[in-house]
């Protein structure tokens, strides 16, 4: 009997178990599930809650009913890794030994990271919304919001969801205008980036939607200190942003337990070969989804795409054949732009997002790059998509490559 | 205090009832589970048969847009709309009052040899530019051509039929509109219907611009566009309109003074440093790395990469060290 361990039974780590189970004969290979609770998040619902879209209980479910029949699952605190001789280290001090192991731990913010972020006015004036209690506090702040001016900012690349700052500025902008606050209201948004937009052809297409939104960038801003008794924001070169409600992203960093076992970065990220998934450390050590430092965006669809790649890699790795280096970094998102309307983009490590058509070429029902009422319903309707279909490890009509069909490139 | 054997019968009956309750339930489960392994079966059956399905869609449908049909389709809705936008349900009532008159018309015109004559006459307005000048005498040269009394007799024949349409017109003025057009070309008047100025060429729509023709992004100011500077010396091939290497394996350390003359900037050791940790960590992750890691990386805290590199040190380094310009998705 061999051992084939996951690490993390989020996006990633539970669509990889349902489908190595289906591959992998259960008489040879156990496959063992860890995390360290039972609460699995509905992430890009967290986005949508501050505004009443989804209550809380929408966005959460037992890991034990997403994860698959035939897996063992183990919710515990894991102390470190012992890499040399293959083994989990538990914090109740018990062990695990693992064949091949697979890391999904994802990313963590790490708000203490930035001076003052959690400081007098955490949740009171400052509010995090990749946390469920945080996405709940700012929607009760958004609630009692009088007017004034609100600070959308994320700490530096790279962030889970790169494009969720700049939709929560846009939802905020639609709720304000719906209450009948948005004269009162001034909305900043503030990037470590050169711009709210980085891409050429995205630049072109969008680069009005801030304006036309009357929403202030203010670019190239890293946050070097937050002064929460003063609602300002502080700058490295002296800037400084006062604010009446301070969105923040915070500072994103791989899980402790990859840190403490030496496998990560400087951020704790898992130097991964961007196109096979193996890790660069360890012939036997697999990483897929936001854990991995590949240069693409940290997103379940990502995280998906990775693991019908990895899922056919590591069976080869078992049968001793070569890897595929198959992985092309190809991402696929939706953007809320507030007011029942969104953007979508796909792309990959070579191609910047196009405008389009998508799934279907000439047809859709998706606008690439173009905002559509069409994209909002494929947003809404991909959580009953996300639990029952993606989570279950069932294929999409979609390839895990990029296609350029129904994309109108540059000529 | 005795043993109760009254009750034990009851008890009995109860955990007979109780498993044949447990049987019903065993069944009914095993009912349920065989249900749910069709549907599981049927589902791991057709996932791959979509995603073949749907390939094949998209094969067809990239093809037809590589051949044009949704641009054209576009298009056509637009020229659609421009009618529906121009014509009132009357107009379309009366047009629908004469399509017989339309249609018949449109067959005369499209006669074989009416189609052969109309050419000829097109060509010979396309040559118009070139036939000489006649006089008076040259008219009556040129009327002994056996070619030109024939067309003179086809003219003669064409007056006499819309002088007779005109004279029909004159006396019965509810005609329909086609015929007043015909009245119009033939015998002035009054100026065009109403209709027939619709027809006319109206003030050209703006047309958004094609994609591909859209002009490179204003995304970088031009203090920081190496490319587009005034007075710049031309940069090397390779260098994208953000003034960022497209090919990091092109840069020179010349290339970067160069380029930190621009800005301006004078390159001192303190900036080399954090430039040539930037190249090997680029070829290194393959990705251009953010301000926090330069930092530790190059180990200059980050309040003196501001000084170094004043205002974006993240993007100044990336472009000073040939790597791409560090952004978002999007």
């Amino acid at each position: 009997m061999k051992d084939l361990v996951i690490l993390g039974a989020g996006t990633a780590g539970t669509i990889m178990a349902q489908r190595l189970r289906r591959e992998l004969p259960a008489a040879t290979w156990r496959i063992t599930v860890v995390d360290r609770d039972d609460q699995h998040i509905y992430q890009p619902g967290l986005l949508l809650l501050p505004f009443g879209v989804y209550r809380a209980s929408d966005l959460v479910r037992p890991r034990r009913l997403t994860l698959p029949l035939g897996v063992d699952v183990r919710l515990a605190a894991v102390d470190h890794l012992d890499t040399e001789r293959r083994r989990v280290h538990f914090a109740d001090g018990s062990q695990l030994a693992w064949d091949i192991l697979v890391i999904a731990t994802g990313s963590r913010t790490v708000p203490e990271d930035t001076p003052g972020l959690t400081g007098a006015g955490w949740r009171r004036s400052i509010f995090d919304f990749y946390t469920l209690d945080g996405a709940e506090a700012l929607g009760a702040a958004l609630e009692s919001f009088a007017g004034g001016r609100i600070v959308v900012h994320f700490a530096d690349v790279p962030i889970k969801c790169p494009v969720a700052p700049l939709e929560m500025t846009f939802l905020i902008d639609a709720f304000l205008t719906r209450r009948g606050l948005r004269n009162k209201s001034e909305i900043v948004y503030a990037t470590p980036l050169d711009g709210a937009f980085t891409k050429p052809r995205a630049s072109a297409m969008l680069g009005g939607l801030l304006t036309q939104k009357q929403i202030r960038v203010e670019s190239n801003f890293a946050v070097s200190e937050v002064d929460g008794e003063r609602r300002a924001m502080h700058c490295y070169d002296g800037r400084t942003l006062d604010y009446d409600l301070l969105v923040t992203v915070p500072l994103h960093a791989g899980s402790e337990v990859i840190m403490r076992s030496g496998l990560g970065d400087d951020a704790g990220f898992v130097p991964t070969h961007k196109h096979t998934l193996q890790t660069k450390h360890h012939e036997h050590i697999f990483a897929l989804g936001d854990a991995t430092d590949v240069p693409t965006s940290k997103a379940g669809s990502v995280a998906h795409f990775q693991s019908e790649v990895l899922t056919a890699n590591i069976l080869r790795h078992i049968a001793g054949r070569p890897l595929l280096p198959d992985f092309d970094g190809h991402a696929n998102c939706f953007i809320e732009t507030g007011f029942d309307r969104a953007l979508l983009i796909d792309f990959n490590y070579d191609t910047e997002p196009l405008p389009g058509r998508f799934p279907l070429p000439g047809v859709g029902p998706f606008t690439l790059l173009e905002e559509s009422r069409a994209n909002h319903i494929g947003k809404l309707g991909f959580k009953w998509l996300y639990w029952n279909v993606l989570l279950a490890g069932r294929e999409l009509p979609i390839d895990h490559r990029m296609s350029m069909a129904g994309k109108w490139s540059a000529a | 205090m005795n043993t109760t054997p009254p009750e034990l019968p009851h008890a009995q009956a109860t955990l007979a009832s109780i498993s044949h309750k447990l049987d019903d339930i065993t069944t009914q489960l095993a009912q349920i589970a065989k249900r749910q392994s069709a549907l599981d079966e049927f589902v791991g059956e057709l996932s791959p048969l979509t995603r073949l399905a749907m390939d094949g869609v998209v094969e067809r449908l990239d093809g037809l847009e590589r051949a044009g049909y949704f641009a054209f389709a576009h298009e056509l809705g637009r020229v659609v709309d421009r009618v529906v936008r121009s014509y009132g349900p009357e107009d379309v009532r009366r047009l629908g009052d004469q399509i017989v008159g339309i249609l018949d018309t449109v067959r005369n015109f499209t006669q074989s040899d009416t189609l052969t004559m109309l050419n000829e006459v097109a060509g010979a307005m396309h040559e118009a530019d070139e036939a000489d000048p006649k006089g008076m005498w040259g008219l009556v040269r040129a009327g002994k051509d056996p070619e030109v009394k024939k067309g003179m007799g086809v003219m003669v024949a064409l007056l006499k039929h819309v002088g007779r349409a005109a004279d029909r017109i004159g006396k019965t003025p509810s005609e329909p509109p086609l015929v007043r057009l015909a009245a119009y070309a033939g015998a002035g008047g009054e100026g065009p219907p109403a209709w027939v100025r619709h027809l006319a060429p109206r003030r050209a729509r703006p047309v958004a611009a094609p994609i591909s023709d859209a002009p490179p992004p204003p995304h970088s100011a031009p203090t920081h566009a190496p490319a587009r500077a005034p007075g710049a010396a031309a940069l090397p091939e390779g260098y994208g309109p953000d003034g960022f290497l497209t090919d990091p394996s092109r840069w020179t350390p010349e290339l970067a003074n160069a380029l930190a003359a621009m800005i301006p900037l004078t390159l001192s050791d303190a900036h080399w440093q954090v430039i040539n940790w930037a190249r090997s960590d680029h070829a290194a992750a393959g990705a251009s790395p953010n301000i926090r890691r330069i930092s530790s990386g190059a180990g200059v805290a980050v309040r003196d990469l501001y000084a170094l590199f004043p205002g974006k040190p993240g993007v100044l380094v990336a472009m000073l060290a040939g790597i791409p310009k560090p952004g978002g998705c999007l």
